[in-house]
């Protein structure tokens, strides 16, 4: 790498976007004594957890609205402390029947199901775990590079199979047979019972373009499942002071580390020349310097919009722009005038995650129309309500939902515009058959589709995970093989969103590697 | 579909011809119970339709016809649940994992006993290399040199 | 990219769909008047056309080229018309040499890689105007020249059809298009471009060829290629014009020392063995790779290749002893060591030596340049002749004349 004391630099990085991938990198290269720009298009950083005020005197804390993933080795590298007292619950609803309560990190103890189908779910959930955690040993270190194995890579190979082996035979022929499999065939293995198999359908799928029996759907729910909340995988928290907290933890993080962040300062260029990157030109025309550049958006955005064609290979942009990354998930924010009642749901557990979603097939069939690029008619959906745990999101007495609902395409057939009221109606109709009465205390509702999405997080395709999160679209071709690993076919370019590996959701992963490997010096 | 009196018009009286149609999507059960012959008829029935849109006229000229749905096929020529490849050709179904995990050699539970199939590695279709494998594995129990086996290609 | 007129209704759109089926070889424009001269009726399929291969003695028809002027069908050339704001930006991206240098109404020979620097096709390019190019090469790029044109205003069209092709070489190529009344062509120095009223319209001509003789080249819309060629015809009765094919030609283009793709090299998209893609540098292209312009694709790959002494192979012409052509001869290193093939051999009846265009593997061709032998087999009434040749690398081209580049041309 060039060297980051030369005097005559002003900054020895600059980080574009100041989402918590953007924070992430930008800290970690800030601790290490490199002078480092960040660079935030909107007017705050904090990217998807972007909070704003979507009815008069009710918030809404961004796009995601828990924490599943939140990697302990970053946050303890980074001096972040976001912590929860109490494990969220989360309850499965059909809208009739006595509802599913998993307790604990994925389902320790379960209500609603009898001794032994909890005890099925344990042994397929112990199973699925001891699996994602060979995975899990990938996703701290950057994907191996083709052609390039190194002693490290070579370890992490040993130790997935020194764990696969410490298992015995038979379990690692169980890893090579299922990694690839179907989440529905999975689920009806080892499960009778229709709602914990449509929790793990939903799991597996949310964010990703895959029904419950689409191939390779499994993978959904490794990575859910390589996730842990207090040393303990496929829990979920919102952390104290709610998910308003995460983006100003992050930003402390940066600025600690003497990061300073521009917001309002959208970049319209990276200049690179014959296959160098030397900083960047704003919208403004102002130009900056740096030997390094973090492109912490949208590898489209990275490699369509900011660096000109000119200076990537033809078939390098072809392959960028083939990446699949249509968002699938609508965001609902509900302003309440007072907290709501689910069926049959316990008051305490509607401090948890709660989940719509009657059945395996219920998923399946709401993910089909999306394949023809037409709307859920009878979504499923994750609800969460914020300002229980973040009292200053809505008015006293006051309350927020917001629901992560599936499936709305990105592209529809029919066009947002038109459909949108159509298809808040639907969920709004489904809120009301599972809460009744939930209809005459909304205030206002506000959903963003992966449309809107697109366009107020500067967010191509509106995906989760900046690009699908399949086997095609992982690890060595993450988000795509030639520039896989953080490093780009430009010198000096490096990527560190979600679109990069190992993914996305609240993290903090892809921006943390990607600094480690730009301070490990390792050449692109 | 396919017409191979086209190319081979033995296989027909004089002026007449032979047509074969594959048809996609055809489950091994109804919604969850057994094929019956009505079934079996309507679903025909739905097929000849679509083909005469493409060719007018195309039910007058048909002097018989066969129709075999998962369940014929299962009957006749034993395949379960009519399954054309043997198990599907899905990863978990694949390379060391066909047709069962810990099997995917050839030899079976039973020492004597080998698997040939287009259940097991690299499966279906008209290919012949499970066999070719399994002939070789065998050889190979037997101790038995395998090097008059013909290669395949002399060049890939 | 072309417009498609929708067809009338489905049946006819099924019919249309299938005409080529009818038409195995499509014609040439000129077709009406090669099938009148063809005496030998022997053709073969260039890019899906009907050419000659020859048309009445392959001698006579490459003698016409190296002592009077030889009439040279290139229609089934695949021409791409590329213009628009960004159009030199965008062919100095797709292409090996600084297109900035080319100036208007130049041509320049070039090559294009893929991002790994394997080169996709050679070829040439006119420089027609300030934003107005035409590409013309062997193989057809559509796909790859329409995905390169992301974030670049520019507009590709094939013309391959719209477009007739004509070379004239020869010595006295000059002299017959000055009596067929192109007056004006004698100026041209090589690689120039320069356009001419013909009939209701243009005909462009430029001074290049693929057969290191004084020569042209002429491009004109379909509609106009038949009276084209019987102006040039007529004009050229006196200067001995004939018409040629390609066996001739190819005679003519290895004393030259010019490669053909899918000939000499495999190019990256008809590989379908890993190990047959090939880099600039190890087909001879190296002196076309600019690393001091704006990037290129393939630029990185490249210049790796070079830095890390990775490349594997190199293009060299040989002298071989002996006067049988050692056409797809393997190559050896001290009459054992496997060291490369020939891709194209001829007895060459100008340079009267037995000359060669060979692959061979590094370090043969770098290092060892001594001590090559290439093995013939020369098949005679169902018996092989082994014999194990000497061979010498020796420079391209095998035959340089004067003439080809003299500026005016002599009046022959
Ligand atoms: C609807 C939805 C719900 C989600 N819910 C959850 C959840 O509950 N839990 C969870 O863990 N994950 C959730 N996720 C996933 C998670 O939000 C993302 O994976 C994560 O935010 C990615 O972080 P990032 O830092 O890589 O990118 P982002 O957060 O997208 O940040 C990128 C930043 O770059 C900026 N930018 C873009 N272009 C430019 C430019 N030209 N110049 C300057 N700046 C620019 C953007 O404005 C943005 O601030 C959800 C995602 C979606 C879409």
């Amino acid at each position: 790498m060039t060297s980051f004391d030369s005097a005559s630099k002003a900054y020895d990085a600059i980080v574009i976007g100041a989402g918590h991938n953007g924070l992430a990198a930008a800290a970690k290269l800030g601790a290490s004594g490199r002078k480092v720009l960040v660079l935030e298009a909107a007017n705050e950083p904090g990217g998807a957890m972007r909070g704003r005020e979507f009815a008069p005197g009710f918030r809404s804390a961004g796009l995601a609205h828990l924490i599943n993933r939140l990697d302990p080795d970053v946050t303890r590298d980074l001096g972040i402390r976001l912590t929860s007292s109490t494990a969220m619950p989360t309850s499965v609803l059909d809208g009739d029947k006595q509802p599913v309560v998993l307790h604990g990190a994925y389902g320790d103890s379960i209500d609603g199901v009898s001794a032994d189908e909890a005890a099925a779910f344990i042994r397929m959930r112990d199973k699925l775990i001891f699996q994602a955690g060979i995975l899990k040993r990938f996703l701290r270190r950057a994907s191996p590079q083709l052609g390039a194995i190194g002693m490290a890579d070579l370890a992490t190979f040993a130790s997935a199979g020194f764990g696969l082996i410490r298992k015995g035979r038979g379990e690692g022929r169980d890893f090579l047979r299922m990694m690839l499999m179907n989440v529905a065939d999975v689920a009806d293995e080892y499960l009778e019972h229709d709602r914990l198999k449509a929790l793990v359908a939903f799991d597996a799928t949310l964010g990703i373009h895959l029904g419950p029996r689409s191939p390779t759907s499994l993978l959904g729910l490794y990575y859910r499942l390589t996730g842990e909340v207090a040393g303990r995988a496929g829990g979920q928290f919102i952390p104290e002071g709610g998910m308003s907290a995460v983006a100003p933890a992050f930003i402390k993080a940066a600025e600690k580390a003497g990061v300073i962040i521009r917001c309002g300062t959208s970049v319209g260029r990276i200049v690179a020349d014959r296959g160098r990157a030397s900083g960047v030109i704003l919208a403004d025309g102002q130009e900056i310097a740096a030997p390094v550049i973090v492109a912490a958006v949208h590898p489209q955005t990275a490699f369509l919009q900011l660096v000109d064609p000119a200076e990537s290979g033809t078939g390098f942009t072809r392959s960028l722009r083939n990446l699949r990354t249509a968002g699938n998930v609508a965001k609902l924010d509900v302003a309440l005038d007072r907290i709501p009642s689910f069926l049959n749901l316990r008051p305490s557990d509607h401090a948890g995650r709660i989940v719509l979603a009657r059945s395996m097939e219920q998923v399946e069939r709401a993910f089909n129309p999306a394949k023809y690029g037409e709307f859920s008619t009878d979504p499923v959906m994750e609800i969460v309500l914020p300002s229980l745990a973040d009292a200053s999101l809505a008015p006293s007495g006051a309350c927020t939902l917001s629901a992560l609902v599936q499936y709305a395409p990105h592209k529809l057939k029919m066009g947002w515009e038109a459909s949108k009221p159509l298809f808040l109606k639907i969920i709004l109709d489904t809120l009301e058959r599972h809460a009744p009465g939930i209809s005459k205390s909304i205030v206002a509702a506000h959903l963003s589709t992966p449309a809107d999405i697109e366009a107020d997080y500067n967010l191509p395709g509106g995906h989760w995970h900046h690009g699908e999160l399949q086997a095609d679209q992982l690890l060595i071709n993450r988000p795509t093989g030639a520039a896989s690993g953080y490093t780009t076919p430009i010198e000096g370019l490096y990527l560190a969103s979600a679109g990069a590996h190992p993914g996305g959701g609240i993290s903090g992963l892809p921006g943390w590697n990607a600094a480690r490997h730009i301070l490990s010096g390792a050449r692109p | 579909m396919v017409i191979p009196t086209t190319l081979d018009p033995t296989m027909a009286s004089p002026g007449k011809h032979f047509m074969s149609c594959f048809v996609q999507y055809c489950p091994p059960k109804v919604e969850g119970r057994d094929w019956t012959d009505a079934d079996r008829d309507a679903f025909a029935e739905t097929v000849i339709k679509q083909i005469a849109e493409y060719s007018p006229g195309f039910r007058d000229r048909i002097v018989h016809m066969e129709v075999r749905t998962p369940r014929e096929i299962e009957n006749e020529v034993g395949l379960t649940e009519g399954n054309i490849f043997q198990g599907e050709l899905t990863f978990d179904q694949l390379l060391f994992n066909r047709p069962v995990p810990g099997y995917a050699q050839y030899r079976s539970p039973i020492d004597g006993l080998y698997i040939c199939g287009s259940s097991t590695h690299p499966g279906g279709g008209v290919m012949g290399a499970p066999g070719r494998n399994a002939a070789a594995e065998i050889l190979r129990d037997l101790k038995r040199p395998n090097e008059l086996m013909s290669k395949a290609h002399d060049v890939i | 990219m072309n417009a498609m007129t929708p067809p009338l209704n489905a049946t006819d759109g099924r019919r249309a769909a299938r005409s080529h089926i009818e038409t195995p070889r499509l014609e040439t424009p000129f077709h009406a008047r090669l099938i009148a001269l063809s005496e030998t009726n022997d053709w073969y399929s260039w890019s899906g056309y009907k050419a000659p291969h020859k048309l009445f003695d392959e001698e006579l028809e490459y003698f016409a080229i190296r002592s009077t002027a030889a009439l040279f069908d290139i229609s089934p050339m695949v021409k791409y018309r590329i213009s628009g704001p960004d159009a030199e930006r965008y062919l100095n991206r797709l292409t090996l040499r600084d297109v900035r240098k080319l100036g208007i109404n130049r041509v320049h020979y070039t090559a294009w890689c893929d991002d790994h620097g394997h080169v996709l096709d050679d070829g040439t390019l006119f420089r027609l105007g300030e934003d107005t190019f035409r590409l013309c090469c062997q193989e057809r790029h559509l796909p790859w020249l329409l995905d390169s044109a992301f974030g670049f205003s520019v507009d590709i069209h094939e013309e391959t059809e719209e477009i007739a092709g004509l070379a004239l070489q020869g010595p006295t190529s000059c002299a017959t298009l000055l009596a067929a009344g192109f007056s004006g062509v004698e100026r041209l120095k090589p690689f120039d471009i320069a356009s001419f009223p013909h009939e209701a319209g243009t005909v462009t001509i430029s001074r290049t060829g693929f057969t290191s003789d004084l020569g042209y080249e002429l491009f004109v819309s379909r509609a106009l290629a038949l009276s084209l060629w019987d102006r040039l015809w007529q004009a050229g009765k006196l200067h001995g014009i004939r018409a040629i094919g390609y066996a001739a030609l190819n005679t003519a283009r290895i004393e030259a020392g010019f490669i053909v793709a899918n000939t000499d090299f495999i190019t990256a998209e008809a590989a379908l063995r890993a190990d047959r893609v090939r880099m600039p540098d190890e087909i001879g292209l190296d002196w076309l790779v600019d690393p001091e312009k704006p990037n290129f694709n393939g630029r990185k790959a490249i210049l790796e290749a070079r830095r890390n002494q990775t490349l594997k192979h190199i293009l060299v012409g040989l002298e071989i002893e002996g006067n049988i052509p050692a056409e797809h001869a393997i190559v050896y290193h001290g009459k054992k060591r496997e060291a490369g093939l020939v891709t194209a051999a001829i007895w060459s009846p100008t340079a009267k030596r037995n000359i060669a265009i060979a692959t061979l593997d590094r370090p043969y061709g770098v290092k060892f340049n001594d001590d090559l032998w290439v093995e013939i087999y020369a098949l005679r009434e169902l018996r092989y002749q082994k014999m194990m040749k000497r061979a010498r690398i020796v420079p391209r081209p095998f035959v340089k004349l004067a003439r080809r580049t003299l500026t005016p041309p002599g009046t022959f």
